[in-house]
């Protein structure tokens, strides 16, 4: 028994190292976390120790730290909580919904014991009541290339899970549940509090996190399991080592059930470990079938998953508060246990977290400043990729004759609220949280995906491939990714990205008028001359007009009563344009964007212009409303 | 051979129903025709945005739930609109239904179509009482309500912390359906009010109000049953053209879909009103069978031929009227509680 664990040890050890062959070396790295940590599941409580290697690598002295201490979100005086208070005007405050992090006692080596130096502090609002950030001054800094250790004890308590992370019966999320240091990031330290519109941002680093559980729970979490010990008392300790991650999340529960699947990529082979709750069984397929195909197209279109393994938890019903997220190396999805084929929840939810191991996991930007450039490029590969597995008008929803693209619902979230913000907007500024929702997610997809139609799909692919390549371990700002593309594509595109990310102006063309008239039209006997002179010819005029203020070259398709058609550009720049035409024959239809690749229009209805009318949807339309009514009505009179 | 006075109670009401069937036709008219004034103003605003635009193809060729969501938020369309017109259509329904009850159940009473004269005196004879029994239900439907919330709140509770991710819904669907036979039985128990006020001619409704409900309660088991049973045809009937609709019939094709649509509106009416018919039936039988037929006032006569005219009775029971209305509502009050078996009539010698 004791040599297969050896054996086991090992095995593990030489798949770490190989898959380590892609990630960056941990003495490259500036912080390493060693956590002991042991789990009151009873209580949802935490008691741990931190041992976190700092590593200087700023190039300057630093005399202070700042910490994100995020559970104390979980608290009614918190900013995040006051934040969702103000967007959701109903929304009630329960006992249950109190988390917190308490850090017990601080010891930085060579310093002693600093726990009364620790302050909390507010560097985005006035709310001198949230707690989710502290800063540790030092006695004296810490010099470039210096490694300093501090040793943090702290005590968790674990909300109902609310936002990501908490409870629920005895299923429990752990993330942002230990003290995790800021990032010093463009000379400064980059620390913001928890917003109810904002995520995360830390710096790379390893993981050795010693998890005490009961013995029946069953755990996954960041990393890989590379130990686990019983100790007869119906606990055991389950270790977990990862590199080159940037944060540690785990879940457990005693009714997961396992199923286990790989996937061999270009850096090797993976596992692929699903956690899911038995009501949700027989979806289980659905999550992995998603997860192999997804993972296949980031390994070809955009580069290799460097990791050894990769968990998806798909949490029990009550908790999908804890569902669609990621972590490094680990994912949960959601699902309910009705769930139709039809309606892919499941598998958009996998997709898209496992996008994140990409977008913020390898290429990991600032969330709180930057929240588009990891949920923004991500949803645009979401788009791209559920499309190629499920078609482009049934990638989201297909069931009883009613379908949806997943590139129409990122499309609809924008338009609900299009002009509030521009994209670039820091996260907790946004207008609402509906407001950062629909710009963040979709309206970046739609205007990555109006960017591919302007560059095309493959320079585009390979503008995505070039920038993960380039900034994977990195935190890449806004313009990394502009001046990516740029070079990629050999185009100045600043007119484009200043429009779509740092402006708010409405994109939307129509066709204004079509006119087909016969150029003898005062002549009252015109017709008798003309068909005695031949072929009757007609001026024929087609109007665009530019009616939101973005501007952006646009094709248009003419199409003419005897079949030809006319194909015209126009760089969009004035307010409207007439084309002229001059032919024996009318005009039938025009189209602005006939290959449906400008995605930020606004309105779709007003892109063509048939000069027949045709009232097939009109008619269909009606007629159910007629139904409904007719049967409303009859429900009505069931009270008589 | 004895026969229970059920017995071909949906083949009798279905008689009523087809011997009335002008009524059920001016039902569906005005039905249809109050939709189609809704239908009629989102067309209008539709087409000013679809007829022209070859992005109407989406919703043609299947159903673009995106692009269906983005026309809902256009300007011009305001489903709003439509919506408010649509309950402004169920309104008017309702109260046209309320007026032409009274004829509706009378035609049924006696078995034959009533010209509009005596329609429409019906109607407004009965017009005011049934709005009083109206209100009566409005206040028996509160408790209805009161159930709901509290069935609610104790499955919520209950199954808080249950790892059964399907019981909260099973326990509510239980609920629901629990609630939904007790307001099913004081429907019934309003239908035969209904019924009796219009089979006696009475005023005093909460007196007929109490007699009914101690009435349908006792007959139950023959009531509900017939009830759900044609409720469950409606059901089943509209599955089956849904699913029909969604297999068989293209995307594109509007007037299959109109059709099957309003074959829907047309049988949930047919249901109703076959209900309404069987209840007619059933309580003539039991008014009869209370009641000597000698003291049948004229409309118990007309009711009594109509019994006969299902087979019921012989046409020798038939008998003129020799007494008051009041004289023939004692002895009905002053009936058996429960409803006697009877025999049938012999069947003719030759």
């Amino acid at each position: 028994m004791r040599r297969l664990s050896v054996l086991v040890s090992l095995g593990l050890f030489l798949a770490v190292a190989l898959a380590s062959a892609q990630l960056p070396p941990a003495a490259s790295l500036p912080v390493s976390y060693s956590i002991d940590a042991r789990l009151d599941a009873a209580h949802h409580t935490l008691d741990a120790t931190e041992v976190l290697r700092y590593r200087n690598l700023t190039g300057q002295p630093l005399d202070r730290l700042t910490f994100h201490l995020y559970l104390n979100a979980f608290q009614p005086t918190s900013t995040f909580m006051t934040e969702v208070r103000r967007d959701s005007p109903d929304f009630q405050w329960e006992d249950k919904y109190t988390g917190s992090i308490t850090i017990e006692s601080l010891t930085v080596s060579g310093m002693g014991d600093l726990t009364a130096a620790l302050d909390y502090i507010h560097p985005d609002d006035d709310n001198a009541l949230d707690h989710t950030v502290a800063e540790l001054r030092l006695p004296h800094p810490i010099l470039p290339g210096q490694e300093v250790e501090f040793r943090i004890k702290f005590r968790d308590t674990f909300p109902e899970v609310f936002a990501r992370t908490g409870y629920k019966r005895d299923f429990l999320l752990g993330g942002q549940w230990f003290p995790k240091v800021g990032v010093f990031w463009k000379g400064a330290w980059n620390c913001h509090q928890f917003h109810a519109t904002t995520e995360f941002f830390a710096d790379f680093g390893t993981y050795d996190v010693r998890l005490r559980l009961p013995e029946n729970y069953v755990v996954g979490s960041t990393g890989l399991q590379v130990g686990s010990t019983s100790h007869g008392d119906g606990t055991r300790t389950v270790a977990f080592h990862a590199d080159a991650v940037h944060d540690f999340a785990f879940a457990v529960s005693p009714r997961f059930r396992e199923v286990l699947s790989e996937f061999k990529g270009s850096a090797g082979t993976v596992k692929l470990r699903l956690l899911i709750a038995s009501d949700h069984f027989d979806q289980a397929e659905r999550y992995l079938s998603t997860l192999r195909l997804t993972m296949q197209r980031f390994d070809q279109w955009y580069g290799p998953y460097p990791y050894s393994q990769i968990t998806v938890v798909d949490p029990p019903e009550g908790a999908s508060r804890a569902g669609g997220m990621e972590y490094p190396m680990f994912i949960t999805g959601g699902t309910t246990w009705w769930m139709p084929r039809g309606m892919r929840i499941p598998e958009v939810d996998v997709e898209h977290e496992f996008g994140h191991q990409y977008w913020y996991g390898m290429v990991a930007n600032n969330e709180f400043e930057d929240a588009w450039l990891d949920e923004g490029i991500n949803s645009y590969t979401e788009v791209k990729i559920m499309d190629s597995i499920f078609g482009p008008d049934t990638s989201m929803f297909a069931l009883s004759g009613l379908n949806l693209g997943d590139a129409a619902s990122q499309r609809g979230s924008y338009l609900r609220l299009p002009d509030t913000d521009p994209v670039t907007r820091p996260g907790w500024l946004f207008y609402s949280r509906g407001a950062y929702g629909g710009i963040t997610y979709g309206k970046s997809a739609a205007a990555l995906l109006t960017l591919e139609g302007l560059i095309g799909e493959a320079t585009m692919r390979q503008a995505l491939r070039t920038y993960f390549q380039r900034y994977r371990f990195t935190h890449p700002s806004p313009q990394d990714f502009f001046k990516t593309v740029e070079q990629v594509s050999g185009r100045d595109l600043q007119w484009f990205f200043q429009q779509a990310f740092y402006g708010t102006s409405l994109l939307d063309y129509e066709i204004a008028s079509i006119r087909s008239d016969r150029p003898d039209w005062a002549r009252k006997d015109a017709t008798s001359r003309q068909e005695k002179a031949g072929p009757l010819y007609y001026n024929s005029t087609v109007v665009v007009r530019r009616k939101g203020d973005f501007v952006f070259p646009v094709d248009i398709l003419i199409k003419f009563e005897n079949g030809d058609v006319a194909r015209e550009h126009w760089d969009g720049r004035d307010r409207w344009v007439r084309f002229s035409y001059y032919l024996p024959t009318k005009v039938a239809s025009a189209e602005v964007d006939p290959n449906h690749l400008v995605w930020l229009d606004r309105n779709f209805s007003n892109n063509s212009r048939t000069v027949a009318a045709d009232g097939s949807a009109t008619r269909k339309l009606a007629n159910y409303w007629l139904v409904f009514t007719q049967l409303l009505a009859q429900l009505f009179s069931w009270l008589l | 051979m004895h026969l229970k006075p059920e017995s071909g109670l949906l083949v009798a009401g279905w008689s009523r129903l087809r011997q009335s069937h002008k009524v059920l036709w001016w039902v569906y008219v005005v039905n249809l025709v109050l939709a189609l004034f809704s239908a009629i103003g989102l067309s209008l605003r539709l087409s000013r945005v679809l007829d022209h635009s070859a992005a109407a193809a989406r919703l043609v060729n299947g159903m673009d739930l995106g692009y269906l969501i983005e026309l809902a938020a256009h300007p011009d369309v305001q489903p709003a609109i439509a919506f408010n017109s649509s309950l402004a259509a169920a309104a008017l329904f309702f109260l046209f239904m309320l007026f032409a009850l009274g004829g509706i159940l009378q035609s049924y009473a006696r078995g034959r179509h009533l010209v509009p004269g005596e329609f429409f005196q019906a109607a407004g004879s009965f017009f005011w009482r049934f709005v009083r029994l109206l209100l009566w239900t409005f206040v028996f439907l509160i408790p209805g309500g009161i159930l709901l919330a509290l069935f609610g709140a104790v499955i919520g509770r209950a199954t808080a912390n249950s790892s059964h991710a399907s019981l909260e819904f099973w326990l509510r669907l239980a609920a629901y359906a629990v609630v939904w036979i007790l307001l099913t039985i004081v429907r019934l128990c309003f239908d035969i009010a209904q019924v009796k006020t219009v089979g006696e001619d009475r005023r005093d409704m909460t007196r007929v109000l109490g007699a009914s409900i101690r009435l349908t309660l006792r007959n139950l088991g023959t009531l509900f049953p017939i009830y759900f049973g044609l409720s469950l045809l409606g059901w089943a009937g509209t599955a089956l053209v849904f699913w029909c609709w969604l297999k068989a019939v293209p995307a594109d094709n509007t007037l299959a879909m109109f059709l099957l649509g309003q074959f829907i509106a047309l049988l949930w009416i047919t249901t109703r009103l076959w209900q309404r018919a069987c209840e007619v039936v059933w309580f003539q039988r039991y008014q009869s069978l209370q009641l000597p037929l000698a003291l049948l006032t004229n409309d118990e006569t007309d009711a009594a031929n109509a019994i006969q005219a299902d087979g019921v009775l012989s046409e020798a029971d038939a008998m003129p009227p020799t007494v008051s209305a009041s004289e023939s509502q004692t002895a009905l009050d002053e009936a058996p509680a429960t409803l006697p078996q009877y025999a049938p009539p012999e069947p003719p010698a030759n």
